[in-house]
This record gives structure tokens, sequence and C-alpha cells, in this order.
């Protein structure tokens, strides 16, 4: 099996969880932090050390707000994030071979 | 400037592929968008309009105006039951899940009011409800595309608007419009719906 180009490789996105989070949101465009979490089987703090690190690059961005008295977060997909989403998985299937993913 | 951790998994471009698979699959089930809307309205629409077609040219009874009821019925009835199994708390708001239901909600109630309209004036105009629904469905599938990143469905969205450009410049109404529309329900609608349903059993 070819090994990773890894100059084309996004290092943002090439961690387990942060992948998850990039393939959910970018099917879902956003999602608030306890489903996230739930559909990821992480925990609080693990999920936001994550969620920092996509916003800081810009590909994630989270608005808090209140849903009947109760505080939200919200995570959404940027332009930015899914650009960079579809080139990691453009890269990964040109690694194996597969056209157009 | 944010480095990356270093926490990046073992390589498997395989493995990550069928991760990422699985994890969009369940990312669309969650936007609730499992195309069963797309299905229902488009075998409906479809059907309608080939018996619709039969109807004038006489391969069946006049049956026009009750069919056209009986579809608006069904669809309405099947649309608000599929929408009470994607009901979710009020605690999780998707904005997506937000704009892709308003756009079809707005074509519903835009179709319903022309088509009570037109009963209750007795003026149907064939012309002017085909380029109606030609146009919003347009919209509504361009809507789709924007919010949940199916580019595929832009080519759907443009579909709809060359139908309505060829019906804009009809200077009659052919009765093989009808068929015309059918087809374009099925490829256009049913398809679309039946893609969507394929993307969330397979991920892919």
């Amino acid at each position: 099996m070819a090994g990773y180009n890894y100059r084309a490789i996004d290092d943002f996105i090439h961690s387990r969880v942060r992948l998850m989070i990039m393939s959910f949101l970018a099917a879902a465009r956003s999602a608030d932090f306890t489903l996230l979490k739930k559909q990821l089987e992480v925990s609080d703090g693990n999920l936001s050390t994550h969620l920092k690190k996509l916003e800081d690059v810009g590909y994630v961005a989270q608005t808090k707000s209140f849903i009947d008295k109760k505080p939200q977060t919200l995570i959404a997909i940027t332009e930015k994030g899914d650009q960079a989403f579809k080139d990691y998985v453009e890269s990964l299937a040109s690694t194996i071979g597969i056209k157009g993913s | 400037m944010t480095q990356p951790d270093n926490t990046s998994h073992k390589h498997n471009p395989e493995a990550d592929l069928a991760l990422i698979r699985s994890m969009m699959a369940a990312g669309r089930r969650r936007a609730g968008v499992d195309g069963a809307h797309l299905i229902l309205w488009g075998f409906l629409l479809m059907a309608t309009f080939f018996i619709q077609y039969a109807s004038v040219v006489g391969y069946l009874p006049p049956i026009q105006s009750i069919l056209w009821g009986v579809t608006i019925i069904i669809g309405w009835s099947g649309s608000m039951i599929l929408g009470r199994k994607m009901e979710r708390s009020p605690q999780e708001s998707n904005p997506a899940l937000t704009a892709y239901v308003s756009a079809w909600l707005a074509v519903g109630i835009t179709m319903l009011l022309h088509f009570t309209t037109s009963l209750l004036t007795q003026n149907f105009d064939p012309r002017a409800s085909t380029m109606l629904s030609t146009g919003v469905f347009g919209v509504a599938f361009f809507v789709m595309a924007q919010v949940l990143g199916l580019r595929p469905f832009l080519l759907v969205a443009a579909g709809w608007w060359l139908i309505l450009a060829y019906v804009v410049q009809l200077t009659r109404y052919p009765v093989e419009m009808l068929l015309v529309m059918g087809v374009a329900c099925g490829a256009l609608i049913l398809v679309p719906g039946l893609f969507l349903r394929r993307l969330n059993t397979t991920g892919q």
C-alpha cells in the first residue's frame, strides 16, 4: 500500500478526534457541543481541546447562546474548514487511488 | 501561529476514509436530511403528472381536479408524518436543518396558495403553474446544495431552471409538458431523494 504524501496532509485535521469532528460537521454543517460529545464518545475536556485547535485555524466557529434559559454551544464548519476537509479527503483518496471522492 | 498537536493517529488511509464515511453518514442523519420527503413528493408528483396526462389524452376519465386534491392531501399528510419522525429536542438547534425545512416549507406553501387561488377563481393557468413550480423547486435545491454542502444539487437546481427557461419561451402549453414534468419530478426530485437516502445508509 502506498504511504501518505505527508506534505499534502493537513495536520490540523489529521487527528482521529478532529477528523471525526470535521467529517460529522461537513455533513451536518453544525451541531451543539453535547450532541457532538455524545456522537464522538469523548470527554468534555478532550472535545474542547480539539475544537479549540480547529477554531484557532478557522475551520470551525463556536457560537454560545441560550435556548430555554439553558446555555448551548453551537459548532459550525466554516468555508475554510469545508475546503480544508475536501482537500484532505481528496489527498487521502488519491493516496489509495480513488478518483473524485 | 497555532501548531498542530502530536496526537495524529496511526496512518491508514482506508481506515480513515471508512471513518470519514461513517461520520458523514451520522452527520447527515443528524441533519435529518434522509431524502424521505423528496422520495415521497418525487414519486407522488411523477405519478400525478403521468395520470393527468393519461386523463387529458383520454386513456382515463377526466379526474384532474380530484387528482391534484388527492395528491396534495397525501403529500402534506405524508410530510407531516415524516416531519414528526424527525422532530428533535428544542435544546438542539441546527441552522442547516432550519434552512432546509424552511426552503421546502416555502415551496409547499407557495404551491398550495397557487392551487387554492386557481381553484377558487376557476382560472388555472398550467404555464404559470409550471413556471412557478420549476422556479421554486430550483431555489429549494439551490438552498439544499448550499446549506448541506451537496454540490450535485446545484445541477438539480440548474435542471429545474432550464425547464423554467424552456416554459417561459413557449407560446402555447402542449399537453406533452405533463410528461416532461412527470419525468422531471422523477429525475430531479425522486432520484435526488434516493441519492440522499443512499448517502445516509452507505455514507459514500
